[in-house]
């Protein structure tokens, strides 16, 4: 990797390069966790469902408004007789 | 008479055609294009996150979630990696998201260090320097963080982190020259000055 590919006004920085390049060195994840995921993703359904964080406010919200919709309809009704 | 026209063989499943093959529900494929990236993308998640724990929990997300949606991957000319990274950066976002809102403690109070690779004889020195430099680089915004992993760990062009962050090579030198200004203030203001200060000829 060229640290220094961009422009000399990166060279103040050489230092700072110096020691991400030796702390940011590769990890690599548990070989056994690699093999279980690799091995339950070849049993995965071929379509996953994921839960939809948006339907479900927004449903119950327009529940609500109908609800009060209706509740406003029959007490003005009640009301008027 | 009738011809015979001699069956055509299929290709044997390699890297380049494994994501078309995947989209089109052949599980092989996938599974080739798991084993090429599982462990680029773990790396990648781990350094975001800075716990095993998570990363894990995070790597088998963006798996399953490319797995649920490879049938509508359009092939763009970008590395499918690519794709896998920006599933990764969204999961990784949500993670702190929901983090935050949990917890009071602050992220950049827990890391873990990568014990896989380091050698056990670290000194302590060592390992201060190590800690601060990852809580000053989790300490910097989102895509700078990114732009900092993609490039060290990975050791990715900028043409490569381009293609992942949606950006111009030209953006991403200019973001990456920023994210080293940021690092050098956040080593300073946590009082770390000698990472940056030692042989370095800022200032002068």
């Amino acid at each position: 990797m060229n640290l220094v590919e961009n422009d000399s006004a990166l060279d103040q920085f050489t230092s700072l390069e110096h020691k991400l390049a030796s702390v940011l060195r590769p990890v690599r994840p548990d070989p056994a966790y690699v093999q279980r995921l690799g091995h339950s993703l070849g049993r995965a359904p071929s379509a996953i469902l994921e839960r939809n964080s948006i339907t479900e406010p927004i449903l119950m919200i327009v529940l609500g408004l109908a609800a009060g919709v209706t509740a406003a309809y029959l007490i003005h009704k009640l009301a008027k007789q | 008479m009738k011809k015979t026209v001699p069956m055509a063989e299929p290709e044997a499943l390699n890297e380049d055609n494994a994501v078309v093959r995947a989209s089109q529900g052949d599980s092989d494929a996938f599974s080739l294009l798991y084993e090429l990236n599982v462990n680029r993308i773990y790396n990648y998640v781990f350094y975001r996150v800075g716990s095993e724990a998570d990363a894990e929990d995070i790597t088998s997300r963006v798996f399953y979630r490319a797995f649920g949606h490879i049938s509508n991957y359009v092939e763009k000319g970008v590395p499918f990696s690519a794709w896998l990274y920006r599933i990764a950066h969204n999961l990784i976002a949500n993670w702190h998201r929901d983090n935050f809102r949990r917890n009071e403690v602050s992220l950049d109070e827990r890391v873990d260090l990568p014990q896989r690779i380091e050698p056990p004889e670290r000194s302590l020195e060592q390992t201060q320097e190590i800690e601060m430099l990852l809580r000053g680089i989790r300490a910097l915004s989102d895509d700078r963080q990114q732009l900092l992993v993609l490039k060290f760990t990975e050791h990715l062009s900028n043409a490569e982190i381009a293609m992942i962050m949606k950006r111009s090579e030209g953006a991403i030198k200019s973001l990456y020259h920023r994210s080293l200004v940021a690092l050098k203030e956040e080593m300073v203001k946590i009082g770390f000055e000698e990472v940056v200060d030692e042989g370095s000829q800022v200032g002068k």
